[in-house]
C-alpha cells in the first residue's frame, strides 16, 4: 500500500497534468491545505483559477462545493437557513454551501462586507454559528477564494484583517509559452478533470497535517524567521512589519513546505519559498513608498540574514 | 537608579586613595584626613546608616575646602592649589554618588589625578606607581558591574588591558604631535629648588650647599671628562656691589653681543638641567650654544631668551683652553666698581698692595698669599656679618664659605685697582662610572672670582682653593663630610659606603636614561625618529597616519559589535567551520553568500560558477545543514573533515 506521501506527489503530479507550467503555484496552495489554512488566489479571469481548485478537489478527494459570490448575496445564502417543515411542525436547518470539506469562493470581493466577514468567521472558527446553535464544519475544511484584484468597481475589497485570516495569497499568471501551447493544443481541461482519479483522502489529509506538525525545527531557524519579522517591523518602506500571527503562519506553511519538499526538518529555505505568498498580502508599505507587498518580500529575502 | 554593590563601593575608594596618595608631598597633608573623613560618611551612607548630605552641608563643605586651599597657599594662579583643589573636588565628590555613572565618573576623575602628579614627578621611579594606580582604578571600574567581587579576576583583567594598552601607548608616544603648553605656569617649588639666584649676599650659598638634589648631568661627546680642576661650571658673572650684595649687571644684558669665536680644540657635552624654571644655564668657559631660543650675554654667560621650564637640555662646544679677552673700557670701569665707604680697613689694606705692587698680578698673587697665611676657617656655618662685613670677616672671625671669600677677594681687587668680577655656578660633580657622566648636585654650587689681566685677559681666580683645597679636588661633599652636620640627615650620607654609591650611581644612570630617551622627547626628536622610520613626515601626514591608525581599534570593536555573525560564529563551531571555508572559497573563487542567501542556494550556485570546487562544497554544505537544522550527531565530524576546500579536476 502506497504511503501518504506517496500518494501526495501522485496527486501534485495529476493536478500538474491539468494545469500545465503552474508546479510552484500548485505546491504553494498543496502547502496552504497542509498547513491547514485557507488559500488566496488573485488573479485575472481565465488563467486557471477554478481548474486549479476543481482539480484540487478531484484528486484530494474531499467534498467540494462551489459559490459565486455576488452583492445580493446575505450570510445565510453560505451559512444556510432554518425553514419551517410543515409535516413535522418544527424548524429545520437546511445548511449552506459552507458545510463541505472543501469550498471554493469565486470573486469573494463581491460580497458585502457582512457576507464576507459571515465566511470568515466560519473559516476562522471551523463552525457556524446561526439563530443561537453552533454546528461544526467538517474536517479537514479547506478554502479557495478568488478575487480580481484589477477591476474593483462595485466590489468591496477585504480590508487587512480580513486578508490575514487567509494564511496564503497567491496568483497563478499567465502560463508560459510552451505549456500554453501544450494547452491549446490538447484541447479542454475542463474534460481533462473529469477523468483525474482521486489519490488522497480526508483521512490521509489529516494525517500529513500531523506530519507537518512533526517536523523539526531548530533554533537558527526560528531565529531567521524572527529577524525576517524584526527586519519587517523597522523597516522604513513598511508601514506596520509582521504580526505575530504572521510568524506562526509563516513557520506552519515552511514547515508543509519541507514536508512537500520530501524532509521531515525545516530549513530556511522553506521559509524562504512561502514567504512572498504568507507575507505579502500581510505587509502595508508605508505611505511615501511606491513598493508592494511582493517588493518588500524581495528585500526581506536580500538583506536578511540567513545565518546567524 | 542602580545601586552599587558594597565591595565595588569599597574599591572606589581604595582606588581613589591611590590615585590620590602619591601626590601626597604635593597636596596639604590634611587632605587625607578629608578623603577619610568623606570616605567614611559615604560608607555610611552606603549601608543606609546615613542619608546624602543636604544642599547647604555641601556648601559649607566646599566653603571650608577653598578657604584650607587659600590659606595653605595664599595663592591660586599656581600648580600645586589647582591641583589641590582638584584632588579636593574629587574626593568631596564622593558625597553624591548616587547612580553607577556617577561612580565611574569619579573614576575617570582618578585617572587625571593620576596624570596630575606627572606635573611634580617625572623619574623613572615614578612609573610603577602609576601602574599600581592604574590597576586599582581598572580594577574599581570592574567591580562596578561585577555581580559578585572577584578581587584575583579584576586584578588579572586590568593587567590585560594594560598590556593591551601599551602599543597603542607607545604608537602614540612615537607619533602624537608634542604640543607647546598652551599657557606655563611655574612651580613655586621649583624654583626655589633651582638653587642659584641672581643676586648674593654673603651665606647664601653656604645655604644652598646643603641640599642635596640634583641640579644637572652632563655627558661629554667621546666620554672624555675634564680634570677636577677644569670643572668649574659658570652660571652668572655678578658685576654690580652695592655693600651688601652682588648682583648682575641687567643693563648688560639688554645688549646680545656676538658670541666669541671658538679657537682650538673644542670639547662638545650635553647639559641636562633637573625641571624647574631656567633662567641662565652653566657652561665650562668658553663655550657656545648653537640653539634658536638660547643667546649670548657678555662675559661668556648663555641665557635662554626666555625662561625656560621643565626639563631642559642643551649641546655646548666648549674650547677649555681658549683665553678670554673680551674687554671693554666700560665693562672693566664697572668691575672696578666699589661704592660707598664700608670695610674701611680691607680698603686701606687694597690701597697699600696697589702702592706695593705696580702689576696687577703681584696684587693678586699677594691677596691670594694673604688668605693662605692668615687663619682662615672653610665652614658652613660661618658667623653673622654685620655692615662692614667685609672686614669683619678678613680681621675678626675669618670662617666662611666660597662666597666669602670669592666676594672680599673680588672687594679687595677692585679697591687695588684691578678689575674683577664675582662668578657664581658649580665646581666639581660627581662621575657616575656606571655609565660615565657627570652629577652636579646643588651642594656642589660654588662662587669664584675673575680677575683681569691685561696679557692675559679674564682669569679664574678661586681664593676658596688657597684656604681649603680639596674643596675643588675632591669635591665638596666629600671634603666636608667630615665636618659635623653636612648632609648629615639626608640620604646622601650613605655615600660613605661603597655599595651604596655604587647602587645610587646605577640607579641615576637609569633615571638619566630615562630622562634623555623618554622625558626629553620632544617634537624635534619626534620629527627626527618618524623621519628616520618612514622618510620625511609633515605633520599632516602624520595625523592622518594618525587618525587611521586612532580609528582601526574602533572600527575593530564596532565590527565586532554590529557583526552578529562573527560573534554567533564564536559560539557556534559549525558556523565557525562554515564561514571559514567560506571565507577560504571566496579567495580561491571570488564568490560570497549574499546575507539572504540559503546555505543550498548558495551551494547551487557554486555548482554553476565554479563547477570545480562543487563536489566538496556540495558535501561541506549538506553537511553543514544538517549540522544546523536537524538533530544529526554525526554531521560536525563530517564538517570538520570537510573544512578545507577540494579542488576536483
Amino acid at each position: 500500500m502506497p504511503s501518504d506521501l506517496e500518494q501526495l506527489s501522485a496527486a501534485r503530479a495529476e493536478i500538474g497534468n491539468v494545469l500545465l507550467g503552474k508546479d510552484r503555484q500548485i505546491q504553494q496552495a498543496m502547502c496552504c491545505l497542509l498547513a491547514g489554512g485557507h488559500l488566496l488566489v488573485e488573479d485575472l479571469p481565465g488563467v486557471g483559477k477554478t481548474t486549479l481548485s476543481q482539480a484540487f478537489a478531484a484528486v484530494t478527494g474531499l467534498a467540494y462545493r462551489r459559490v459565486q459570490f455576488t452583492s445580493d448575496m446575505l450570510p445565510s445564502d453560505i451559512l444556510g437557513v432554518s425553514v419551517f417543515d410543515r409535516n413535522s411542525n418544527a424548524f429545520h436547518f437546511h445548511p449552506g454551501p459552507v458545510f463541505t470539506q472543501f469550498l471554493l469562493v469565486d470573486e469573494i470581493n463581491r460580497a458585502s462586507p457582512k457576507t464576507q466577514s459571515a465566511l470568515l468567521e466560519a473559516m476562522a472558527e471551523g463552525r457556524v454559528t446561526t439563530e443561537g446553535e453552533t454546528r461544526s464544519l467538517p474536517k479537514p475544511f479547506f478554502v479557495i477564494a478568488t478575487q480580481n484584484p484589477w477591476f474593483q468597481s462595485g466590489t468591496f475589497p477585504l480590508p487587512e484583517s480580513q486578508l490575514d485570516r487567509f494564511l496564503m495569497r497567491i496568483s497563478l499568471g499567465y502560463p508560459d509559452e510552451r505549456s500554453e501551447r501544450q494547452l491549446l493544443e490538447g484541447g479542454d481541461p475542463r474534460e481533462m478533470l473529469t477523468t483525474l482519479p482521486s489519490c488522497l483522502d480526508d483521512a490521509q489529509i489529516q494525517r500529513l497535517q500531523e506530519l507537518v506538525k512533526q517536523v523539526e525545527v531548530r533554533s537558527s531557524v526560528v531565529s531567521y524567521i524572527q529577524r525576517l519579522i524584526a527586519f519587517s517591523r523597522q523597516d522604513a518602506e513598511i508601514a506596520f512589519g509582521l504580526s505575530t500571527r504572521a510568524g506562526l503562519a509563516l513557520l506552519q506553511c515552511a514547515k508543509a513546505w519541507a514536508l512537500l519538499e520530501g524532509r521531515d526538518y525545516l530549513l530556511p529555505d522553506d521559509v524562504q519559498a512561502v514567504l512572498e505568498p504568507v507575507a505579502a498580502h500581510r505587509l502595508q508599505p508605508a505611505a511615501d513608498s511606491n513598493a508592494d507587498g511582493a517588493e518588500l518580500v524581495a528585500k526581506m529575502l536580500a538583506q536578511v540574514s540567513v545565518l546567524a | 537608579m542602580t545601586r552599587t554593590s558594597a565591595p565595588a563601593v569599597m574599591w572606589l575608594l581604595l582606588a581613589q586613595l591611590a590615585a590620590i596618595a602619591p601626590l601626597a608631598p604635593t597636596i596639604p597633608i590634611w587632605m587625607v584626613l578629608v578623603w577619610g573623613a568623606v570616605a567614611w560618611w559615604y560608607w555610611r551612607i552606603v549601608t543606609a546608616a546615613w542619608s546624602f548630605p543636604s544642599a547647604l552641608v555641601k556648601v559649607g563643605l566646599v566653603v571650608f575646602s577653598v578657604a584650607g586651599i587659600y590659606l595653605q597657599y595664599r595663592q591660586w594662579l599656581a600648580l600645586e592649589p589647582m591641583v589641590a583643589t582638584l584632588v579636593l573636588a574629587v574626593i568631596l565628590k564622593v558625597l553624591e554618588l548616587k547612580q553607577r555613572r556617577d561612580h565611574w565618573l569619579v573614576l575617570l576623575l582618578c585617572y587625571f589625578v593620576v596624570a596630575c602628579r606627572f606635573l611634580f614627578e617625572q623619574q623613572i621611579n615614578a612609573v610603577p606607581v602609576a601602574v599600581l594606580q592604574l590597576l586599582a582604578i581598572l580594577a574599581a571600574q570592574q567591580m562596578l558591574y561585577r555581580e559578585k567581587p572577584a578581587i584575583a579576576a579584576s586584578v588579572r583583567l586590568s593587567a590585560l588591558m594594560l598590556i593591551q594598552a601599551l602599543p597603542l601607548m607607545l604608537f602614540l608616544f612615537l607619533v602624537f604631535p608634542r604640543i607647546g603648553p598652551l599657557w606655563s605656569m611655574p612651580l613655586p617649588s621649583a624654583k626655589a629648588q633651582t638653587g642659584m639666584s641672581d643676586e648674593l649676599r654673603f651665606g647664601d650659598i653656604a645655604e644652598l650647599s646643603q641640599n642635596a638634589a640634583l641640579a644637572f648631568r652632563v655627558r661629554f661627546e667621546g666620554g672624555q671628562l675634564p680634570p677636577p680642576s677644569q670643572r668649574y661650571w659658570r652660571g652668572l658673572v655678578l658685576e654690580n656691589y652695592d655693600s651688601q650684595r652682588w648682583t648682575v649687571n641687567r643693563m648688560g644684558r639688554l645688549t646680545t653681543p656676538p658670541p666669541p669665536p671658538l679657537q682650538g680644540e673644542r670639547q662638545r657635552y650635553v647639559v641636562t638641567l633637573e625641571p624647574g624654571a631656567h633662567e641662565w644655564l652653566y657652561s665650562l668657559p668658553v663655550a657656545r650654544v648653537n640653539r634658536d631660543d638660547i643667546r649670548y650675554a657678555g662675559a661668556y654667560q648663555w641665557l635662554p631668551k626666555a625662561p625656560l621650564t621643565g626639563r631642559l637640555q642643551y649641546v655646548v662646544d666648549s674650547v677649555l683652553t681658549q683665553p678670554r679677552t673680551e674687554a671693554s673700557n666700560r665693562v672693566l670701569q664697572r668691575n672696578l666698581r666699589l661704592p660707598g665707604n664700608d670695610s674701611p680697613r680691607a680698603r686701606e689694606l687694597a690701597l697699600q698692595w696697589a702702592r706695593q705692587y705696580p702689576d696687577p698680578a703681584d696684587r693678586v698673587a699677594a691677596a691670594l698669599r694673604y688668605f693662605r697665611d692668615s687663619p682662615f676657617d672653610y665652614t658652613l656655618k660661618p658667623a653673622l656679618l654685620g655692615r662692614d662685613n667685609v672686614d669683619e670677616f678678613l680681621f675678626e672671625s675669618r670662617q666662611g664659605f666660597c662666597e666669602h671669600y670669592a666676594g672680599s677677594f673680588v672687594f679687595l681687587m677692585r679697591a687695588a685697582g684691578v678689575p674683577s668680577r664675582l662668578v657664581v655656578g658649580y665646581q666639581g660633580g660627581e662621575v657616575n662610572t656606571t655609565d660615565n657622566y657627570l652629577l652636579v648636585h646643588q651642594s656642589d654650587a660654588h662662587a669664584w672670582a675673575e680677575v683681569w689681566l691685561p696679557a692675559r685677559g679674564w682669569q679664574r681666580i678661586d681664593p676658596t682653593s688657597t684656604v681649603a683645597p680639596d674643596r675643588v679636588a675632591l669635591g665638596a661633599d666629600s671634603m666636608l663630610s667630615a665636618q659635623q652636620g653636612f648632609l648629615g640627615k639626608s640620604p646622601l650620607s650613605l655615600r660613605r659606603f661603597d655599595w651604596a654609591r655604587d647602587i645610587r650611581l646605577y640607579l641615576d644612570s637609569v633615571n638619566y636614561a630615562w630622562a634623555n630617551w623618554v622625558l626629553n622627547y620632544d617634537s624635534e626628536r619626534q620629527s627626527g625618529v618618524l623621519s628616520s622610520l618612514m622618510g620625511g613626515i609633515s605633520v599632516k601626514r602624520m595625523l592622518v597616519g594618525l587618525l587611521i591608525f586612532g580609528a582601526l581599534p574602533m572600527a575593530l570593536v564596532a565590527l565586532m559589535m554590529f557583526k552578529p555573525a562573527w560573534r554567533a560564529s564564536r559560539r557556534e563551531p559549525a558556523l565557525r567551520y562554515y564561514h571559514t571555508a567560506c571565507r577560504r572559497l571566496a579567495r580561491r573563487t571570488g564568490l560570497r553568500r549574499e546575507p539572504g542567501e540559503t546555505v543550498a542556494a548558495f551551494s547551487r550556485r557554486v555548482g554553476e560558477q565554479a563547477p570545480e570546487w562543487a563536489p566538496w562544497f556540495a558535501a561541506f554544505s549538506s553537511a553543514f545543514e544538517r549540522c544546523q537544522y536537524r538533530r544529526d550527531s554525526d554531521a560536525l565530524s563530517q564538517l570538520r573533515a570537510l573544512k578545507r576546500p577540494k579542488k576536483t579536476q
